[in-house]
């Protein structure tokens, strides 16, 4: 233990002072003065004017756009890294005894899919889009907090290395130290009895995502109300900034309390206080703040991909959104109404039947405003101009999968019929046709159609296509299987499946589980098409020339991001054609 | 028509919230009408506080929500009164282009 | 927005700072609720003196020193708090650090608080300004 504690010390010394140097090295401290910021552009204040180049400026940039990629590349890959766990698992599951994994490792990877899809790759994909949309979609020159902004971003990587530690560290300290195994709800008294630090990692990394998309929705809040251009008010605001707004002031009462949750499940750990202990809070309270949590959750992440697809299926059917203001007020109802459903989550607790039926009309009366929504965006492609380009197919397809999502979660919300779906298949089924169907295509649809924008360059359509139709087959294979293993009550999270005939019928359980496996391989395939794309398109994909890619002029629809896409377009030619890196590297000389 | 102070096209718009707002009220109805599980002072009374607060809360959000968009809608329109022309924004699209709608079309 | 296209681009883009504020977040919080010592003091000491830097950079303060002590202060005040409501009296000596789970890492706290209260102090006498 000494001797541990002085290799940690010295390894620490080491850092902290390696860190100073760093600093020292690139950052002029005495050219700090109190006119920062609006300093002239003369002496040494010129460093500070510009970005640097190459991995430097990646590291200590504070420039939105910048910052948007950066949460765009690290969604993208934790979607690869929960992606190949989800196929771990669909593998596992070919033959009743499991192909591939024991039963620890299927439940280390069960959960840590979970987090990393939800915290990891949902979040931050949404982070992404608001983060360098939303400035140019509202006319601000930057968030309200530019540096919140960057440490919000970083505390993203700690927070990916901790929640996934178990994996690393378990071949070096001899299975010490292992991946959680409390599936993503992390419910008590289990998430305390096991004893594997491990679990605590996941906790921290878990602490430091919430802290982080904390500190982003308040910069949103903040750059909403206050950094709009003048001609920009409550009645014309964009309707993903819209959704953004509400999916913020979500963040800011749901995620504090997650945090609090966590910091009292790790004392409750490791300093033996008593939450959650069955003579303390009692195991159930844990349930209610996590699900106080978790339902606001479910709604932070589909709200900003709602706003997605209200934002970009009007541009390919030539007519705008229906029904607009109803989008914007169902969005807050949403909202609102989201903190009061947590328990449908525990119906099956044996708690007061009383107050389950008022969680149960609560949950029924949520279910309206996302019908409107659905109705609008229907309603908007009647009789328009469709034009089926990539973006507008995922775009469909989210409507497509959010209709099945959520008319299976209203079968979930009535008290019967969860009593006997509940903890089987097809709740696995119900949110991931949310999940994946809507909330991952919604990402896609959002890259496809800003790709000109955040690359300078378009990808290739044969491939975005291929990409779709992968897509939504996959998906619908997948889960549409999960719905029936559910009707026929295969339970959830179980590494096998060779149990007793009467809890489900063997032969058409394993016909559906391989049906949900062939699924996830069309997905899979699917995906690397995406990611091929992407990568291609961006290095060498043929450069946009014109602002509006989308031709979306013709119906008076070009917003302000293609607006100022195309100022930056036109600067850029005048400039001598270079690239943006490029200028900004002169960009000192410029006149103001 | 000036229910709570709002124009008609107002009210119209927040018209959708009101269905949420009415299936609660319904099932508080519902549920005070039929107490179908008894009823006890700890959990009936959490039972209402529940539905009961969340009717408020989206009402009063529904409100303020209404009330922030008229104003500024007010503020824009007096705005372009006094600028030159203006021409009713919306619905024009719809009858541009009666081409095929589902047409393969790809740009 | 500007109006002149482009000129977002000549803003003060980067900062080395918020890099160093996640680092020392995160490494705080492993060290303090795991339990390590080292990387609570080291990691404390990182984030309080980046949070310094960051303050002075973007202009809310004009010299990192007095955040780095006023965070040095916060931090004893409130382990010392903590110790006082949540621990009995005996468990308040030497053999103790090391021991006791709660005290030590609340003694990690306090020194991390501590060398930031001298690092802070130094500072300022070094540059001669009033801390
Ligand atoms: C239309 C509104 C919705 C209703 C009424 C609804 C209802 C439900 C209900 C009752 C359950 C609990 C099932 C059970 O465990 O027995 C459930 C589970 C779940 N729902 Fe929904 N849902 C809706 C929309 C959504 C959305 C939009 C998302 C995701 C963004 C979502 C994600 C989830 C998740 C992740 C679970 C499973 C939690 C777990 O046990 O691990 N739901 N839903
Ligand atoms: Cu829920």
């Amino acid at each position: 233990m000494a001797a541990g504690d002085l290799v940690l010390t010295g390894l620490m010394a080491v850092l902290l002072v390696g860190i100073a140097a760093l600093l020292t090295r690139i950052e002029n401290w005495r050219s700090y003065t109190p006119l920062a910021g609006g300093g002239t552009a003369t002496g040494e204040t010129v460093i500070h004017r510009e970005k640097p180049a190459g991995i430097v400026r990646w590291l200590t940039t504070v420039d939105h756009k910048d910052i948007g990629i950066l949460y765009g590349v690290y969604a993208v890959i934790a979607f690869a890294v929960g992606g190949i766990m989800a196929m771990l698992i669909r593998l596992q599951l070919v033959t009743p005894g499991g192909a591939l994994l024991g039963a620890n490792a299927y439940n280390s990877i069960l959960t840590s899919h979970g987090i990393t899809m939800l915290f990891l790759f949902g979040t931050p994909i949404i982070a992404a889009f608001a983060n360098y949309f939303i400035p140019l979609l509202i006319g601000a020159d930057d968030m309200a907090f530019p540096r919140i902004n960057a440490i919000a971003f970083w505390l993203l990587p700690p927070a990916a290395l901790l929640i996934w530690a178990g994996f690393f560290l378990a071949p070096v300290t001899e299975n010490m130290i292992e991946p959680a195994q409390t599936a993503w709800t992390m419910y008590t008294p289990l998430s305390v009895e096991q004893t594997n630090p491990g679990v605590d990692l996941m906790l921290l990394g878990l602490h430091l995502s919430g802290v982080a998309a904390t500190m982003g929705a308040i910069n949103f809040i903040a750059t909403i109300f206050t950094e709009r251009d003048d001609d920009v008010s409550w009645a014309n605001l964009d309707i993903f900034s819209w959704t953004i707004l509400t999916q913020s002031a979500l963040i800011l009462f749901a995620f504090p309390l997650l945090g609090s949750a966590i910091v009292m499940l790790l004392l409750d750990r490791n300093l033996a206080t008593t939450f959650f202990a069955v003579e303390g809070g009692g195991p159930l309270l844990w349930q209610h703040l996590f699900w106080f949590f978790g339902h606001p959750e479910v709604y932070i992440l589909v709200l900003p991909p709602m706003g997605l697809v209200s934002l970009i299926l009007p541009k390919f059917a030539g007519r705008k959104l229906f029904g607009f203001k109803f989008v914007v007020y169902s969005t807050l109802a949403i909202g609102v109404l989201s903190f009061g459903v947590w328990a449908h989550h525990m119906f099956s607790t044996g708690m007061d039947p009383r107050l389950r039926a008022s969680f149960m009309a609560v949950s029924l009366a949520i279910a309206i405003p996302s019908a409107v929504k659905t109705f609008n965006w229907i309603t908007t492609m009647w009789n328009g101009r469709l034009r089926l380009t990539t973006p507008m197919l995922f775009c469909i397809g989210f409507i497509s999968n959010f209709i099945i999502g959520g008319v299976t979660g209203v079968f979930l919300a009535a008290i019967p019929v969860d009593l006997i779906l509940h903890d089987t298949y097809y709740v696995v089924g119900h949110f991931h046709y949310i999940v994946m169907g809507a909330i991952g295509f919604a990402a896609f649809a959002g890259i496809y159609y800003w790709f000109p924008v955040f690359t300078g360059r378009m990808y290739q359509r044969t491939l975005g296509k291929a990409h779709f139709w992968l897509s939504m087959v996959g998906t619908n294979l997948t889960f549409f299987a999960m719905l029936a293993l559910g009707y026929l009550g295969m339970p959830r999270r179980y590494a096998t499946y060779q149990f007793d005939g009467a809890i489900a019928p063997l032969a058409q359980v394993e016909t559906y589980h391989l049906l949900a496996t062939a699924g996830a391989l069309i997905l899979f395939v699917g995906q690397l098409i995406f990611v091929w794309n992407v990568v291609q398109s961006w290095l060498e994909g043929p450069k946009v020339e014109d602002g509006d890619p989308w031709n979306l002029e013709r119906d008076g629809m070009l917003d302000r991001e293609f607006q100022w896409f195309d100022r930056k377009l036109e600067t850029t030619v005048t400039d001598g054609g270079e690239e943006e890196e490029q200028s900004a590297l002169t960009g000192a000389r410029s006149d103001d | 028509m000036a229910l709570f102070g709002f124009e008609k096209d107002t009210l119209l718009d927040l018209t959708v919230n009101v269905i949420p707002l009415g299936i609660i009220l319904f099932f508080i109805a519902a549920f005070a009408v039929v107490p179908a599980f008894g009823t006890d002072p700890v959990f009936s009374g959490l039972q209402f506080a529940l539905m009961i607060s969340m009717f408020l809360l989206l009402a009063v959000l529904t409100y303020y929500a209404g009330r922030a968009i008229e104003n500024a809608e007010h503020a824009q329109e007096s705005l372009e009164e006094a600028s030159a022309v203006n021409e009713p924004e919306d619905e024009v699209a719809e009858f541009e282009d009666e081409d095929a709608p589902g047409e393969l079309e790809d740009e | 927005m500007e109006e002149q296209p482009g000129l977002s681009d000549q803003y003060r883009m980067s900062s080395p700072w918020p890099v160093f504020v996640a680092l020392g977040l995160a490494l705080s919080e492993i060290g303090v609720f795991i339990g390590l010592f080292p990387v609570a003091v080291f990691g404390l000491i990182l984030f309080g003196g980046s949070i310094a830097g960051i303050l002075t950079e973007s202009g809310y303060a004009t010299r990192p020193w007095p955040t780095l002590v006023g965070v040095g202060v916060l931090l004893v005040l409130l382990a010392a708090l903590v110790a006082v409501l949540q621990l009995p009296t005996s468990a308040f000596t030497l053999a103790n650090v090391g021991e006791g789970p709660l005290f030590t890492r609340l003694v990690a706290v306090v020194v991390a608080g501590a060398v930031m209260v001298a690092m802070g102090g130094a500072g300022s006498v070094v540059e001669q300004t009033k801390v």
